[in-house]
């Protein structure tokens, strides 16, 4: 059962960043030494990541009351190791763009991947590159795959021996 | 009377005129019978004893002015010829020495016996004789006139052979050397064409060869330019076409355009993930 609500718990990160910021968070609720009474998530939040509080906190929230409570039980804490040694496991891929992307876009990247490579846990890195052409350039397991829009067309125009047919 | 008796009869008083004259008619024709008959047995030998000292001296007084004539006419002959020319002579010389032998021995012979026997020889026949010797000799001197104008004749005979022969090798020679010439002429042509024609053969292989490496390097330069070329006009194309669909894209499409790009590179290419990277 922890697995399964492991497993959400992670999806629910996606990318280095928010995984980064979870470790960062399960580090400081790890080095407390009063989980039980006088936690405060708030505070934990705050303390971490100032005001920017990240948004996939509400969802581990949701997903462990204790940690609302400030009542962070032996069990909470496996489940949060749990998520933390899937973090360390996943395989990284890593974006560059030219734009933010969105949460979907990342969460539809990692389940194309997952439909390609079974069952693997990814964590996305994105690298803004507002410099970058149109497209992504992906790092996977030390491939590189060239989506950019200038790399497709140039294989679609060889490809179809445009020069040759056309010119 | 008496007649006196010739002193070689002187005392034979018996013998009158009567018995003379029986003697002389008997005696004289039995003496000059058994002279003759002595003449004749004596006769070869005699003739060649005569003949022998006779010739020799004859020999090389004509062999000695044969020789002088022949160094003045003949002194730019060829040896060889003249060794030929000269066995020729030699063996002429032979046969008439042994003809002038024969002849000179009997007329040796005759004139020693008439002139040994003078005192019973009358004048004729003393005359009779010394014309044999002289018949003998005048015959001996036409012989060796014949001998030397024989010679002569062969000299210039053989001289004559000497020159045909020598026109005859000059001519082969002359042949010859055409021949070998002309061969040697055709063989150098031969070898002239054939190393002509290799040397062409080659640089034809040659410029074939600088002609295909240069064809080799245009043809690789074209295509390198062609394809450079084609690359940059691909390039422009891409850039242009990225510009294009760029500003035409918002985050939404660019995003799922990244998406399909993904889905289908993945799929397309089988891309391997190492699940311990």
């Amino acid at each position: 059962m922890s697995t399964s609500v492991a497993r959400d718990l992670f999806n629910n990160l996606q990318t280095k960043e928010r995984s980064n910021d979870f470790i960062r968070l399960f580090d400081y609720i790890e080095g407390l030494t009063h989980r039980v009474g006088g936690f405060s998530i708030e505070e934990a939040l705050k303390s971490v990541f100032g005001d920017n509080k990240p948004d996939w906190v509400y969802q581990f929230v949701k997903n462990i009351p204790s940690l609302e409570s400030g009542n962070i039980s032996d069990g909470d804490m496996n489940l949060l190791r749990e998520v933390r040694e899937m973090i360390e496991k996943s395989t990284v891929v890593k974006i560059e763009i030219n734009f933010s992307p969105s949460l979907e876009f990342v969460s539809n990247v990692i389940k194309i991947l997952r439909e390609n490579y079974g069952d693997m846990n990814f964590i996305i890195d994105i690298d803004v590159l507002e410099n970058l052409e149109s497209g992504a350039m992906f790092y996977i397991g030390g491939n590189v795959i060239d989506l950019t829009v200038r790399n497709k067309v140039t294989s679609y125009l060889i490809a179809q021996d445009v020069i040759n047919r056309f010119l | 009377m008496k007649e006196k008796l010739p002193v070689y009869l002187i005392g034979l008083d018996s013998f009158n005129i009567n018995t003379f004259l029986l003697f002389v008619c008997l005696i004289v024709p039995l003496i000059l019978i058994g002279y003759w008959l002595f003449y004749f047995s004596n006769e070869d030998s005699d003739e060649e004893n005569f003949e022998n000292d006779f010739l020799k001296n004859l020999e090389k007084d004509f062999v000695k002015d044969k020789k002088d004539k022949s160094k003045k006419k003949f002194n730019d002959e060829d040896n060889e010829i003249e060794k030929s020319a000269y066995g020729e002579a030699l063996k002429i010389l032979d046969r008439a020495r042994a003809d002038s032998l024969k002849i000179l021995g009997r007329a040796q012979m005759k004139a020693q016996g008439l002139l040994d026997n003078t005192y019973v020889i009358s004048k004729e026949n003393r005359k009779r004789l010394e014309d044999s010797v002289r018949d003998i000799y005048e015959k001996q001197s036409r012989v060796l006139d014949n001998l030397s104008e024989e010679l002569l004749d062969n000299y210039r005979l053989a001289i004559e052979e000497g020159k045909k022969e020598n026109i005859r090798t000059l001519y082969e020679v002359t042949e010859a050397m055409k021949k070998e010439a002309i061969q040697g002429v055709d063989e150098l042509k031969d070898v002239v064409k054939r190393e002509t024609m290799g040397a062409q053969d080659a640089l034809e292989e040659k410029i074939m060869s600088e002609y295909a490496k240069v064809d080799t390097e245009i043809k690789e330069y074209k295509k390198s330019k062609i394809e450079s070329l084609n690359k940059k006009i691909i390039e422009l194309l891409s850039n242009v076409y990225s510009e294009v669909i760029g500003q035409d894209l918002d985050q939404v499409r660019h995003e799922k355009l990244i998406l399909d790009l993904l889905d289908r590179e993945i799929k397309k290419s089988g891309l391997k993930i190492n699940k311990e990277n």
